[in-house]
């Protein structure tokens, strides 16, 4: 008897916490896209077999951006001055899709999430990747960082 | 301090002896069924091109994939995959359009590939498989792209392409567009199918990814039930037409591969004719380097080993749909399938007796494995090895005549077990018509067909290969052996002795009634004439002259026995040591009945005779598949004639002729033959006090046996199919030799002193074992003697 009356104290402690947590997220979820940039300034969903760079990211100045663009196809350089990538994939059904972009007077942070879009046969190495253009970007410090699924299916950034 | 020096010798010695005994093992590589099989070197190097280079990541260093499994050495032994059909289920190949085109428009492929099939487009039901993704043409391309100094060649770049179309432009397709394809690919014939891609698609038919051969499905009915009957009766129908599938292992890093690549391992229908693919990394990209191996991102062979071998799948540099020329670098283990699927075609086509489940038998046979490839729960049986695929892996074997290669009664002879030394009679006509003749032989291991040269099991006999100056010089010399005569009531019992060798030794009862002779004739006239040519000594120089040449075997053990009557006629029997030679020969004296004398005896002789070899004729000994028979018969006559001229000249004439009957054996690749006439004659000239008393000259002319007429034929297999037939052809041997060797010699012999002497011989020997193609040979010796 003590022992049902204690999972059930539990699971309303549970659900609490799940309500409470919710409510955190959602108010997230506002603030980001208030920082998120405009959409024709990021190009993600893509993912490319023939890119072999497995850096984090190459910026404009950075020597092999032209080449990787290149490989990447029916891209303005001038469009886009950074690129990120999450390493390989098994397929090309992943890609990477940025969740927010918070910018500080020196430094750029960036939180990205990767996703299995779709069952794809193919057994060859993908690349997903993300173009983007920022304003001063060689001023700032970049950094990358991977959104973490957390214990909810939410996004609490 | 001599001491420490006596030590550290006695110490080395061993280490010395241990140093050699490790030389012996040196057949690394030389593996066999389970055996550990080592690292191949890529030793081709006509083939080293920089197309072949270039698969490596585009670029023209060392490390091509094709290099890493040896490619050129089976390319060296002339098998590139020709003839054999590969399909590729895959996004597609490169066309100018999405319908009306019959074959690939890129300029690497367009040569190899098969006209595209009706419905190959399964995606979009039609027959232009066009590809729109990339990922097909690629493949195709490490399979068969064309060798023709442009880009890069597929490591199999004679095979046929055929590709399926089961995937659009993102890689998707549905269980009902793949099982489609594989249909498509069983109606056209190929002979092994590539995919490269995942996906098993349960009862809706759609496509995941995610259900690999970790124990999830354990059984055909769970395993049929994830994949989807729709496809996985596909697989089995695959199987039940004994099409090879090559399998990728799947990108996740799993500890097995993907559950469409190893379902296999579950289902014997198609078990023997599926292998799974890892890949490893050459350029150490993924974790790998020269090391190559197994690359990070990779599945293991985990639970599908026994189907599961390891290529390289890092940075393949292949044709790409781009544009007609154009070319790019992916990774993956669908880069590490399509190297297997043409190493598959070239072993295909090496080895045309091999069964398809044979065929990867010996893929997987093959490969290396020997350190790190030793891990079997990530490489399976290892690293793909086409030097090993395209070598014997066990004893190779001549078959007995039989045309089942797999049959119960079917007899298998070791190559050295089959030999045939022909006798210099015919050698030269049997090295003719050998010259260039192949014949199959059989791996142990699976009888695997490769070709050998028939000639490789003959050895030709030779008259005139102990014509050297030192034996010319050594026939002036004196007899090194001493001969003792002792006589009673009974006969005289000559021995002759090489030190403490019996050389020769004769019986002859009293009135030469009976004689019984070791390696000396019996025959009276043989032994009348014997002294005329007595100053050549006894060595292996030419022929002897004036013997009976079908009592003879040159084993050193001959033996004799004569009877003789009144002179007017007699018998001569023959054998050797162990009975194998059996001579009877009638003698008939018609001028010497008038009993004058013995050195009248024999002056004409005729002779009848038969002897019977076993498992030889005319001296010409074989064994196994080129064994002849118990009983070979040669039938033969001869005339021997001696007459003093007068005026101190003797003439000496002798000549023979027989006919040879070639006892055919069991199993024996000797299958018929016409019987063999044969002939030999001497005339002989000499002279007695030549100028001067004491001198002596002859001249003797000499033709060694011969072969006049006749043949055998050679039944010998050529090929085989993989219903595991042999097929014979015939060769038909002429034994004739082209030309007819004669010896010339002039021998001229002067007693100087009792206690000095002179000879001299001249000899030329007009085309050696009857061989037009031989140099005459000439020989000038002068030999003086004196003794103190």
């Amino acid at each position: 008897m003590v022992r049902i009356f204690s999972q059930y104290s539990i699971k309303k402690l549970f659900n609490l916490i799940f309500f409470l947590a919710f409510i955190l997220v959602f108010g997230f979820s506002n603030a980001t896209s208030a920082n998120t940039l405009i959409d024709n300034s990021i190009k993600c969903g893509q993912s490319s077999v023939k890119l072999i760079d497995d850096q984090s990211y190459l910026t404009s100045s950075s020597p092999n951006f032209r080449k990787t663009i290149s490989k990447i196809g029916n891209v303005n350089l001038k469009d886009y001055n950074l690129i990120i990538f999450s390493g390989y994939k098994p397929s090309p059904g992943y890609r990477i899709n940025i969740s927010k972009i918070k910018m500080k007077k020196k430094s750029i942070l960036i939180y990205y999430s990767e996703e299995k879009f779709s069952n794809n046969a193919l057994t060859v190495i993908s690349y997903p990747y993300c173009l983007i253009k920022i304003e001063n970007l060689d001023n700032r410090k970049i950094k990358i960082k991977k959104k973490r699924l957390k214990f909810f299916p939410f996004n609490i950034f | 301090m001599n001491n420490i020096s006596k030590i550290l010798a006695i110490l080395s010695l061993p280490l010395l002896l241990n140093a050699c005994g490790g030389g012996g093992g040196g057949a690394a590589g030389g593996a066999v069924g389970s055996s550990p099989v080592s690292a191949c070197t890529d030793t081709g190097t006509a083939f080293h091109t920089n197309e072949y280079k270039r698969m490596g990541n585009g670029t023209t260093g060392s490390l091509s994939p094709l290099a890493f499994v040896c490619a050129s050495n089976a390319y060296a032994k002339g098998y590139t995959g020709d003839g054999i059909k590969v399909g590729v289920i895959d996004t597609g190949v490169l066309t100018g359009g999405t319908t009306g085109y019959s074959n690939t428009t890129h300029t690497d492929l367009d040569g190899n590939h098969a006209t595209f099939t009706s419905g190959s487009d399964a995606r979009f039901n039609d027959d232009t498989p066009n590809d729109y993704n990339g990922h097909g043409t690629h493949v195709a391309g490490i399979i068969a792209a064309e060798k023709n100094d442009s880009g890069m060649h597929g490591i199999a770049y004679d095979a046929t392409l055929y590709t399926f179309r089961a995937m659009n432009s993102s890689g998707s397709g549905t269980a009902t567009h793949f099982a489609n394809s594989m249909q498509n690919a069983v109606n056209a014939g190929v002979d092994i199918i590539n995919n490269s891609w995942n996906a098993n698609f349960g009862s809706d038919g759609n496509a995941d990814t995610d259900v690999y051969t970790d124990g999830t499905c354990t059984t055909v009915a769970a395993c049929r039930s994830i994949i989807g009957s729709t496809f996985y009766d596909k697989m089995v129908t695959a199987g039940n037409s004994s099409k090879i599938n090559v399998w990728a292992a799947g990108n996740e890093s799993k500890a097995h591969p993907h559950i469409v690549a190893g379902a296999a391992i579950y289902d014997s229908r198609f078990s023997e004719t599926t292998v799974v693919v890892v890949a490893t990394d050459t350029v150490g990209t993924y974790g790998g380097g020269s090391t190559n191996p197994i690359a990070s991102y990779s599945n293991k062979c985990g639970n599908a080993k026994t189907i599961c071998i390891a290529a390289p799948g890092t940075s393949v540099y292949s044709t790409s749909n781009d544009g007609t020329t154009n070319y790019e670098t992916l990774s993956g283990t669908s880069m590490a399938a399509p190297l297997v699927s043409g190493g598959l075609a070239i072993i295909k086509e090496q080895f045309t007796s091999l069964t398809n489940a044979q065929v990867v038998d010996r893929l997987f046979a093959t490969a290396t494995d020997t350190g790190i490839y030793s891990d079997s729960s990530i490489y399976g049986h290892g690293l793909m090895n086409l030097s090993q695929a395209s070598t014997a892996v066990a004893e190779l074997q001549a078959i007995g005549g039989d045309i089942n290669l797999d049959g119960n009664e079917t007899k298998y002879y070791n190559l050295n077990q089959n030999n045939f030394t022909s006798s210099a009679s015919f050698s030269n006509a049997l090295n003719s018509a050998l010259a260039g003749q192949m014949m199959e032989v059989y791996d142990s291991f699976d009888r695997a067909n490769f070709t050998t040269e028939v000639s490789s099991f003959f050895t030709s006999g030779s008259y005139t290969s102990q014509n050297t100056i030192e034996n010319h010089m050594f026939r002036l010399q004196p007899k090194t052996t001493k001969k003792t005569i002792n006589k009673n009531l009974h006969g005289s019992f000559t021995v002759e002795m090489d030190g403490n060798y019996i050389q020769s030794s004769m019986f002859q009862s009293t009135g030469d009634f009976l004689a019984l002779g070791f390696n000396q004739s019996t025959n009276s006239f043989e032994n009348a004439v014997d002294p005329l040519s007595n100053f050549f000594n006894d060595n292996n120089f030419g022929n002897n002259y004036l013997a009976n040449p079908y009592f003879n075997t040159g084993s050193g053990q001959d033996y004799f026995m004569s009877f003789n009557s009144n002179g007017s006629f007699g018998f001569d029997t023959f054998t050797n040591a162990n009975g194998n030679d059996l001579g009877l020969a009638f003698n008939l004296n018609p001028l010497s009945n008038s009993d004058e004398g013995k050195e009248n005896a024999g002056d004409l002789q005729i002779v009848f005779g038969a002897n019977y070899e076993q498992n030889k004729f005319l001296n010409s000994t074989s064994t196994g598949v080129f064994a002849t028979g118990d009983l070979s018969n040669t039938n033969f006559t001869g005339v021997k004639y001696k007459k003093n001229l007068g005026n101190d000249f003797t003439f000496v004439g002798s000549g023979f002729a027989g006919y040879t009957y070639i006892d055919k054996a069991a199993d024996s690749y000797i299958d018929s033959s016409t019987p063999l006439l044969t002939s030999e004659f001497t005339l002989g000239l000499a002279k007695a006090n030549f100028i001067k008393e004491d001198q002596r000259i002859g001249f003797f002319i000499n033709q060694p046996q011969r072969v006049e007429d006749g043949s055998l034929n050679l039944r010998v297999p050529t090929s085989s199919d993989r219903d595991r037939t042999v097929t014979y052809s015939n060769l038909n041997v002429d034994l004739e030799p082209n030309s007819r060797q004669i010896n010339f010699d002039i021998i001229f012999n002067k007693t100087i002193t009792e206690s000095s002497n002179l000879s001299a011989n001249l000899t030329h020997v007009k085309d050696g074992d009857h061989s037009k193609q031989k140099d005459g040979q000439n020989f000038f010796s002068i030999f003086y003697q004196k003794t103190f």
